[in-house]
């Protein structure tokens, strides 16, 4: 798509301008300043087009995503080609626009954005945008990513009042270290650090001697699990216990509590993790709407 | 460059400073000295405050400032002379925008202001120096709209060295492709018979050459003139038979010559020549008179609005204010048939000579007219007179002196004397003005006439019948080719040479040249036959068509070649794996939406070609996981394993 900016309609006064000037008196010279004009809109029009061409958009969002927190979106521009560099395009996502300067060849250029998300649910981004004034400034060129881009945005978590949560479940404390006093101290096992392992967690002997940061698995506390049915938490809509849900299953996970779901005919069993947790996360946000919603 | 940053509009300033002192340059010479002046001022003012003070003027006082100068520009316009004050105008505007504190619209108002200053230089002259400014100003505008648009994205933008290098080296494509592209559109952008405000054109400084008196001892000063007349494209010819013939002059009153002979009676036309018949082209710089140059003797002038004078000569119907070009065709020879004359005309005299009258009949005692005017020729001609242009003898009789004093002159001493002297012996004379000989560019099959090589000489009418050719001017000037003169005059040569084809391409370039154009293109690719290789490989007997035709060719083909090297972007990875997929399509399998290679490949049921497949899959594997740039050898290496997959014999 292509839409004439203010410069251009202005360019194209000038070329008319001088396309008269050059008719009327006959001037080869005023002729010659013409062609120039008319060969820079024809050249233009080309670079631009090819410095469109080609280049891939990657999104990339962190492992979790909850409704009406803001999270920070990595977009990266890839240019692919072998010999043409990509000059100054704008990456426009969730109306928030993003500045690439210049793209090399083969390589990519990474801007990041912080993107909220009102609903739970799937998300697929729509009106994303590359688009470019280069090189003249006088015409938008705008191109719409073929590939789409989706995300599971997990429900807010909310922590309802704890006479709503289910009866065999309390946290004990809401500090991190009376929670811990009741762990394990058995170390199962070292492993690499990944996202969202606690600070405290860290093997700093580990981490000095390989040099890359470890992280100590403690033995699972002996603890029964929690089961979370959802629909049976007494608060109002399902909006509210979906978030209350999550807000426990965090809580509980976090304290090595074993959690499992069950979402009415859909029963995960308990169970600690990273990937259990992201699968119930996930579980929890995919619930169907109680009222049909027209996708933002 | 390398990690240094520089911010946008530091380099866009720099850059829209050249753009303003390109237009200033342009048209600075014809404006007046104190606009002139003022302006570079402004701009210096602007230039400090820009990159030293970073204070600027308040923006109401330059919008008063711009507002008066309109006011006054309005006053100085008069009809006779809008384009001057216009530009003085336009350049006044151009560099107050230089001292405000600049956002992107007064960027834009600087480019688009100083396009108008160049636009006006073309009003001004049409001298060859403009393609140098227009080559400027396109790369210039090049590089500072590519900075606009950086700007315009983001104001306070800063960019690493590597960076700006990137952005200097493509948007070098932009200029480079532009230049091409402006010629070529030059010639297609539609012309029209008539320009409709022709009197905007400025009227081209005239050379100051002949008119239609000469005066004795003025033609001297013309002739120290370095400045061109005119030149003629034309087979070199013999130097003796080259005069270019102007204006004919029939009445002496002692000091000038003058052409009374409005009155006299045109020879037959076209006259009985016999000589060698010659066709040129003539490009005639504006010299401000009405006379146009042919070669000594015409027969034919293809030029409208020429009108033929008396004496075979031709003249426009106004003074010549710009430049002209006309065809022709002359016959090169001495004599001039005509039948019946006005003697009283050709003979006339300013009162007594007595002096003059005792020298001649001394001279020609005993000696019918043929003798006699051959005596009055050699006395002159190899006589003990001699050629000068210094130190003329200007007096009350100034061709007493120079016959029986000094005994020195120029052309029109010797011209003028023997004239006189035909006349004193009763034989009808008169002095004919022009320019004699011309340098001649063997690179580009022309003739260069200069200012210098302005000639008077004379034709005395004999045997009642004819008018005959004497040049009794001493052998005198420089000539020759351009390889015979020296460096400099080689270089100038050059020189001229280049403005030549400027004149011919550029300037004279008009609705039935570009009709001429066309056709000649369209006749060229009927007839041109490519494989005919003498044809092209000998462009100069081949004509302009072909050669035309050819490089019309040869352009398209450099264009699209160049088009297809931009196209061939993709990554080296995706045309192999194209072509991969390509040969394996040929040979009956085809890839799924979403299948794998390596599952593509394990569902080959021949197993020849299933090991070659395989190959070449895993090949390309170890290189793309790499995580590496596929190389040259890489390519070339998994092309030929390509290439190596075909099915078993027996399949």
């Amino acid at each position: 798509m292509i839409r004439i900016k203010r410069a251009g309609w202005a360019y194209i006064t000038l070329t008319l301008l001088i396309g008269i000037a050059a008719i009327n008196t006959g001037n080869n010279l005023i002729y010659l300043i013409e062609a120039a004009l008319l060969s820079f809109l024809a050249v233009s029009g080309f670079l631009g087009r090819i410095n469109l061409s080609g280049l891939k958009l990657e999104i990339v969002f962190p492992d979790e995503i909850y409704a009406r927190k803001a999270i920070p979106v990595q977009v990266i521009l890839f240019n692919p080609r072998r010999r043409i560099p990509a000059f100054l395009l704008r990456v426009t996502i969730e109306e928030q626009v993003l500045l690439y300067p210049f793209v090399a060849c083969r390589e990519k250029a990474v801007q990041s954005v912080d993107l909220s998300f009102d609903r739970r649910g799937m998300h697929i981004l729509r009106n994303l945008k590359i688009s470019s004034i280069f090189p003249l400034n006088l015409i938008v060129r705008q191109r719409t990513p073929s590939d789409n881009f989706s995300c599971i945005v997990f429900p807010q978590p909310v922590k309802a009042s704890p006479g709503s949560w289910p009866a065999d479940f309390r946290l004990e404390g809401d500090s991190w270290n009376q929670d811990q006093k009741g762990d394990d101290p058995e170390v199962l096992s070292i492993r690499n650090y990944q996202r969202g392992d606690a600070l405290r967690t860290i093997s700093w002997k580990a981490t000095a001697r390989t040099g890359t940061l470890k992280t100590r698995e403690r033995k699972a506390p002996s603890r029964p699990p929690l089961i979370l049915d959802v629909h049976r938490l007494d608060l109002p809509g399902l909006e509210l216990k979906l978030s209350c849900a999550t807000f426990l299953l965090i809580a509980a996970l976090r304290r090595n509590v074993p959690v499992g779901l069950r979402l009415g005919n859909l029963i995960r069993k308990p169970g600690t993790g990273r990937h259990h947790k992201l699968r119930l996360l996930r579980d929890l946000a995919e619930v169907s709407y109680e009222e049909p919603i027209s996708q933002s | 460059m390398k990690n240094r940053f520089l911010r946008v509009e530091s380099i866009l300033k720099g850059l829209s400073y050249g753009i303003v002192a390109t237009g200033i340059l342009s048209v600075g010479g014809y404006t007046g000295i104190p606009y002139t002046g003022g302006c570079v001022l402004l701009f210096l003012a602007g230039l400090y405050g820009d990159f030293r003070t970073a204070r600027f003027p308040p923006r109401i006082f330059l919008n008063i400032l711009a507002l008066a100068a309109m006011i006054f520009a309005i006053v100085r316009v008069r009809t006779e002379d809008i384009v001057i004050p216009v530009i003085e105008l336009l350049m006044l505007l151009t560099v107050v925008k230089l001292l405000e504190e600049k956002k992107i619209r007064d960027y834009l108002q600087i480019f688009g202001l100083s396009v108008f200053l160049l636009a006006g230089s073309a009003l001004l002259s049409l001298d060859m120096i403009f393609l140098l400014y227009l080559v400027v100003y396109i790369f210039l505008m090049g590089a500072g709209a590519i900075l606009l648009s950086y700007y315009a994205e983001s104001p306070d933008l800063v960019l690493e060295g590597r960076v700006i290098m990137k952005l200097v080296s493509h948007g070098l494509i932009l200029p480079l492709v532009v230049l091409p592209l402006t010629t070529v559109l030059f010639f297609l952008l539609p012309r029209t018979g008539h320009p409709l405000f022709e009197t905007f054109q400025r009227k081209g400084i005239g050379t100051s050459g002949f008119s239609d008196h000469v005066g004795l001892g003025e033609v001297s000063v013309i002739q120290e003139d370095n400045t061109v007349v005119f030149r003629v494209r034309a087979k070199p010819l013999s130097e003796e038979k080259l005069y270019w013939r102007g204006l004919v002059l029939d009445h002496f009153d002692g000091k000038s010559w003058h052409s009374f002979q409005k009155a006299q009676k045109s020879p037959s036309f076209p006259p009985a020549l016999q000589g060698q018949r010659i066709s040129y082209t003539l490009y005639l710089e504006p010299h401000g008179m009405d006379s146009l140059f042919t070669a000594d003797k015409p027969v034919n002038l293809i030029l409208r609005g020429a009108v033929r004078g008396p004496g075979l000569t031709y003249k426009t119907s106004r003074p010549l204010n710009r430049r002209l070009r006309y065809e022709g065709v002359s016959v090169l020879s001495e004599f001039l048939p005509e039948e019946e004359i006005d003697r009283a005309v050709w003979l006339q005299l300013p009162g007594d000579l007595p002096q003059i009258r005792t020298l001649v009949t001394e001279l020609i005692r005993g000696a019918d007219q043929q003798e006699a005017v051959q005596r009055i020729y050699r006395f002159l001609k190899v006589g003990s007179y001699r050629y000068s242009l210094r130190d003329l003898p200007v007096s009350p009789h100034p061709l007493e002196d120079f016959l029986l004093k000094r005994r020195y002159g120029n052309c029109e001493y010797f011209a003028s004397a023997m004239a006189v002297m035909l006349r004193t012996a009763g034989i009808p004379a008169r002095l004919i003005g022009g320019y004699r000989s011309g340098y001649y560019s063997q690179t580009g099959g022309y003739y260069i006439v200069l200012q210098k090589n302005a000639h008077v000489w004379v034709e005395a009418y004999l045997n009642e019948k004819e008018w005959v050719r004497f040049d009794p001017t001493p052998p005198y000037q420089e000539s020759g080719s351009v390889n015979e003169a020296g460096f400099f005059f080689r270089m100038g040569m050059t020189l001229d040479f280049l403005r030549y084809y400027w004149n011919m391409a550029v300037i004279g370039y008009d609705m039935q040249r570009q009709f001429h154009l066309f056709e000649t293109l369209q006749t060229g690719l009927k007839n041109l036959d490519l494989f005919k290789w003498p044809a092209i490989r000998d462009p100069v007997k081949t004509g302009w068509s072909n050669r035309l035709t050819f490089l019309t060719l040869a352009g398209l083909i450099l264009v699209i070649m160049g088009y297809a090297l931009l196209r061939r972007n993709r990554p080296r990875e995706d045309v192999l794996i194209s072509q991969f997929l390509a040969r394996m399509k040929k040979l009956g399998y085809l890839r799924g939406p979403s299948q794998g290679l390596l599952e593509f490949v394990r569902e080959v049921s021949d197993e020849e070609l299933r090991k070659k497949a395989g190959c070449f899959v895993n090949a390309f594997h170890r290189r793309y996981y790499r995580d590496r740039r596929f190389s040259r050898r890489d390519a070339v290496l998994l092309r030929r394993l390509i290439r190596e997959i075909r099915k078993s014999p027996g399949n």
